[in-house]
């Protein structure tokens, strides 16, 4: 948006008078849509204790040079207690691990320093389906970022300042067994404390040790002394109520349990030497070595000597969690040939050698990955480092010989 | 300078105090009080309404409504009435809430030096552009009022201010 206020002969901040300027139709309209904004939150806001009061000027043509002043009566700004703790992470957990880290901030929304008690609660079944054991909660020192069981060790927070903020871990063993993708649920809950002296109600810092519980001030109370106001919000642990001091958020561990792996191989084509392709293959007998693959026209092609037979396998990945250093690997039999060339990977065409395609037939055994696994004549796939649940499929061709 | 003052008389000798209730103006004056309160909910016949108190509780974001309520005992029309009232420390202007019955209301953003209507106060902003004031930026309200106050008439003015 432009405005044409053309003429600027003030310092700022400045009032420009209304002969001395134009556009002031664009200028309105601006202050308008900029009024309807609302106002800036104010973070912690004004400090505890501050006095504040108002004084009026009258001048008038019978007043003194002065004029006449009045004043309120100072108040002072009271101890507005307001917290949040920031939670609602996942931490995928796998069955019987120890120390599993889950992290919460703190933050300080109140306009003093304050110190805060923690406390670790399991929410109850059947919400989730076990509960994290042995639970501690411990303040990042700031020492070394990330939990460090050595460093940080505080179990409360101290002295905190206004708008600052603390980060909380809650450090928790899994139990074993446990199915895939069930979870725990952890509530942190903070609970301001603070001991405010005198009659100024003068926030006393307490470094080391937690401050004392803090009571709000009933209705009736004194202008000129610091009140405590409690002015948080409820938060996700049971009893955690508007305007009591204390908040709290969740987080959740989600164990991924072991992943069970499957591998299955079928033959999908026979292709014999009088031209002969049939490529509708099923399992005859029930079981899975006996094939009868028929051609479009319902006739069977000759399995003999020469015969070109297409293998598929299968590898299914399922729970989840991962899963490091894969390779599969498939030897071709004595009286078949392995086809140069024939190798696929999830449809996709792959190198003999043993390079960096992840796929290769290995006619012996190297040191170069993938041929430094299985046995001579291998067709070998080494999809690595996976994460379940996954599954690839690779094909090949052998000649019988 | 303020071009609607031409002439200045000495009329009382002492500073008022600061207690809110100076209610002792001496014969002769145009006599002022002054008020902090606050607006709460209360329950009346069963039905929540809201009333202004005196301050006792307030926390940062807490809305203040001050009010200064003027006299005229001084036994002839007092003319060319002036009210300046500094936004109070640690506060912040509420937009759209001054008021005063029979009375021009200016602001300044420059610590009282210059006055204008709300629509009018324009900030310099970088590379010689300006922009319009926010109610937040204002330093000083100022209530001018219309024609003569008349013996024993009495007026009010008053506004809001946000606690920082």
């Amino acid at each position: 948006m432009k405005h044409k206020v053309t003429q600027l002969t003030v310092s700022c901040p400045c009032v420009i008078p209304h002969s001395r300027t134009r556009g002031f139709v664009v200028a309105a309209s601006m202050f308008a849509l900029l009024a309807a904004m609302p106002l800036s939150a104010f973070a912690a806001g004004t400090a505890a204790g501050t006095a504040i009061s108002n004084t009026a000027t009258l001048e008038c043509d019978l007043c003194g040079a002065g004029g006449q002043t009045t004043s309120t009566t100072p108040f002072v700004v009271d101890e507005k207690i307001n917290l949040t703790v920031g939670g609602g992470s996942n931490l995928n957990v796998n069955p019987g691990a120890t120390a599993q880290v889950s992290t919460f901030t703190v933050t300080n929304h109140a306009n003093s320093t304050l110190d805060f008690s923690l406390a670790i609660a399991q929410i109850a079944s059947p919400a989730d389906q076990f509960d994290a054991a042995s639970c501690g909660v411990y303040v990042e020192s700031g020492a070394t970022p990330g939990y460090q069981s050595a460093q940080d060790i505080a179990t409360f927070i101290d002295e905190l300042v206004a708008d600052a903020s603390a980060t909380v871990y809650a450090v928790c063993d899994i139990p074993s067994p446990l199915l895939n993708a069930d979870i725990s649920q952890v509530d942190l809950s903070a609970t301001a404390l603070g001991n405010f002296t005198g009659v100024g109600g003068v926030y006393a810092a307490t470094p080391g040790a937690p401050g004392a519980a803090l009571i709000q001030t009933a209705a009736a109370n004194d202008p000129g002394a610091v009140d405590i106001a409690f002015a948080d919000i409820a938060g996700t642990a049971a009893g955690d109520a508007l305007r009591d001091a204390t908040h709290s958020a969740r987080n959740t561990f989600t164990a991924v349990s072991a992943a069970a792996v499957g591998l299955t191989k079928i033959i999908t084509k026979i292709e014999d030497t009088l031209g002969c392709s049939a490529s509708v293959c099923s399992i005859l007998s029930g079981t899975t070595s006996t094939y009868q693959c028929v051609t479009s026209s319902g006739s069977s092609c000759k399995v003999t000597t020469g015969s070109v037979i297409t293998y598929r396998v299968d590898y299914v990945a399922t729970g989840g969690g991962a899963i490091n250093d894969v390779a599969l690997t498939d030897p071709i039999i004595a009286d078949m040939t392995y086809v140069p060339g024939s190798l696929t990977v999830n449809g996709v065409a792959k190198t003999d050698a043993a390079d960096a395609d992840n796929a290769a037939f290995c006619s012996a055994i190297t040191v170069a990955a993938p041929c430094n696994v299985g046995a001579p004549n291998t067709v070998t796939v080494t999809p690595g480092n996976i994460t379940a649940p996954m599954s690839l499929w690779f094909t090949f061709r052998a000649t019988i010989n | 300078m303020s071009p609607l003052i031409p002439h200045r008389v000495l009329f009382i000798a002492a500073l008022l105090s600061v207690f809110s209730l100076n209610a002792f103006a001496a014969p002769g004056e145009v006599e002022m009080n002054s008020f902090a309160e606050r607006e709460v909910m209360v329950v009346k016949n069963g039905k929540k309404v809201s009333e202004l108190r005196p301050v006792d509780k307030a926390v940062p974001g807490d809305e203040i409504i001050y009010t200064t309520r003027f006299k005229n005992l001084t036994g002839k029309p007092a003319g060319r009435i002036v009210i300046s009232n500094p936004v109070p420390n640690s506060s912040v202007y509420v937009a759209n809430s001054a008021r005063g019955n029979n009375t021009a209301i200016t602001f300044s953003v420059d610590g009282g030096k210059s006055f204008a209507a709300a629509d009018k106060l324009i900030i310099q902003a970088k590379e010689g552009k300006t922009r319009p004031a926010l109610p937040a930026e204002y330093t000083h309200i100022r209530w001018t009022y219309k024609g003569d106050l008349g013996v024993g008439k009495s007026g009010e003015i008053s506004f809001r201010a946000a606690i920082k």
